[in-house]
């Protein structure tokens, strides 16, 4: 009895550490962003936010809906975008079936914008590691945009593909930094490069404007043309130039991937070339090839039930590849 | 002069001031993971958010330890299933106040704390740093009385079995 009142009488000097300081900011930021939620419960879908710590620390934030018990897909968006990027497949009838999660990229969105870090592919990897280990993601099925495949080959570099169950590629680009990455890029994007590096508003208005409307075939209505140039606008010029500075390939990975790879592309992209998706297709003999007719940059926008028509078959056939 | 209406933000951030550090601290005795027990908070005061009942809730702290404890608890459930957490965990408990500090004693604690059970570690949370009766505690969790107390006894047992052998090989070093 001694020894047990020692026990208690011992406990009793301590107590539980309080909480850091950077959780009521983060409360409170959701809070004030409740804006961002609501928008998507309007749709009738239950978002989860999730702020995870990814590589270096740098706060992700990420949003999932969907079938919690349904294979994960893992959105990652292209440069100077967010997870609002993919609103017509989070909100679709693939949230019924699959375990939909898609994220900011760093120094996007509601994401942590570090000043200087974003040359390291390690950082890149240990991001989308974060994501899918925090959110106890299996195999999950990471779908890239533009940019985003950069990321996902970042993550397979330094991870492997083990934890994957498949990869897509949606009007993707594998290089940057050398006049081979340059020549799938067409005259009308590079020339708005210089606009998305400018810290002139105007200009920088101007050509996140620009490079919205080459995105997508028809205007977007108002509502969503505003919405999207403001989370276009919200990331520094900075984290623009940081992004499109890096110079590297992975040339060497692509023929090794080994996973189930789907990739997508808008006929009428004007963003990257079509023949990019030879050059792909040339190093990923196994890849399935799903061109969008009357889509341009952002197929899964331009098209989304037929966006959507083609990740579901490529997931099911992950499921059946599973099952034999 | 014109009244503001209370915006869910401001109930939100109230709330957190008044409730955050307890709920906090109740997380992190069943979850013994910061980042984790963030994440459960973080969940809670977003729920309240996406549900809008943020009025009703200004002083009902029941609701909220019910909120924190099922989040946490759901939280287990997926952590087993996830990989190991590697490295070495960050402090949970803190010394209040006093002159007479051994370093042993809260690694020693906190070394028995981790390996008691997640109900365990809510019981000895509740008794010893919330102040809360078996009754209550039992009302809390949905366990009888007794399931209640012997959680409690079971646990510090576990405890007091570590921190005596955490303890002895103090007490070698010491005399060395």
């Amino acid at each position: 009895m001694r020894d047990r009142l020692d026990v208690e009488n011992v406990l009793r000097e301590f107590r539980p550490v309080a909480p850091r300081p950077a959780l009521r900011a983060r409360i409170a930021s959701t809070a004030t962003n409740r804006n961002v939620t609501g928008h998507t419960d309007q749709e009738g879908s239950v978002m989860k936010h999730h702020m995870i710590a990814g590589g270096g620390g740098t706060q992700l934030h990420v949003v999932e809906t969907g079938n919690p018990s349904g294979r994960p897909i893992l959105f990652i968006h292209g440069i100077s975008q967010c997870w609002l990027t993919w609103s017509r497949q989070l909100n679709s009838e693939l949230r019924d079936r699959y375990r939909l999660v898609a994220m900011d990229i760093r120094g996007h969105g509601l994401s942590e914008k570090p000043r200087d870090a974003y040359g390291d592919s390690k950082l890149w990897a240990d991001d989308i590691d974060a994501v899918v280990h925090a959110l106890n993601l299996d195999r999950p099925v990471l779908c890239g945009w533009s940019y985003g495949p950069l990321v996902i080959l970042d993550y397979v570099r330094h991870y492997g593909e083990n934890h994957l169950g498949g990869i897509a590629f949606v009007d993707g680009i594998t290089k940057l930094g050398s006049e081979e990455a340059i020549s799938v890029l067409t005259p009308e994007f590079l020339s708005l490069v210089p606009g998305l590096f400018s810290t002139d508003v105007e200009e920088s208005t101007r050509s996140l404007g620009s490079l919205l409307r080459l995105c997508v075939v028809q205007e977007p209505a108002a509502e969503d043309l505003y919405l999207m140039l403001g989370y276009n606008l919200s990331v520094p010029p900075a984290v623009r130039k940081a992004l499109l500075s890096r110079s590297f390939d992975n040339d060497d990975l692509l023929p090794t991937l080994q996973k189930p790879v789907l990739i997508v592309h808008g006929e009428r992209d004007p963003v990257v070339k079509s023949s990019v998706v030879d050059q792909h297709k040339a190093s990923l003999p196994h890849a399935e090839v799903a061109m969008i007719p009357n889509a341009a940059h952002a197929p899964f926008w331009d098209d989304a039930p037929g966006f959507n028509a083609r990740l579901r078959t490529f997931c099911e056939r992950l499921e059946l590849q599973a099952v034999s | 002069m014109t009244e503001r209406a209370v915006e869910p933000h401001d109930i939100v951030v109230s709330l957190y001031d008044r409730y955050g550090a307890s709920l906090y601290r109740y997380a992190l005795m069943l979850l013994t993971d910061h980042a984790a027990a963030e994440d459960a908070v973080h969940e809670v005061f977003t729920s309240i958010l996406r549900s809008g009942v943020t009025a009703r809730l200004e002083a009902d702290e029941r609701y909220l330890r019910r909120a924190i404890r099922n989040e946490c608890f759901s939280m287990l459930k997926q952590r087993a299933k996830r990989r190991q957490m590697q490295g070495d965990p960050d402090a949970i408990l803190e010394r209040i106040a006093s002159a007479d500090s051994r370093p042993d004693e809260r690694l020693g604690l906190e070394r028995g704390i981790r390996l008691l059970t997640p109900e365990q570690r809510e019981t000895v949370h509740l008794h010893v740093f919330e102040g809360l009766t078996f009754n209550e505690i039992a009302a809390i969790s949905g366990a009888s009385l007794n399931t209640v107390a012997a959680r409690y006894r079971y646990a510090l047992a576990k405890l007091r079995n570590l921190f005596e052998g955490v303890r002895s090989g103090y007490a070698r070093q010491t005399r060395r």
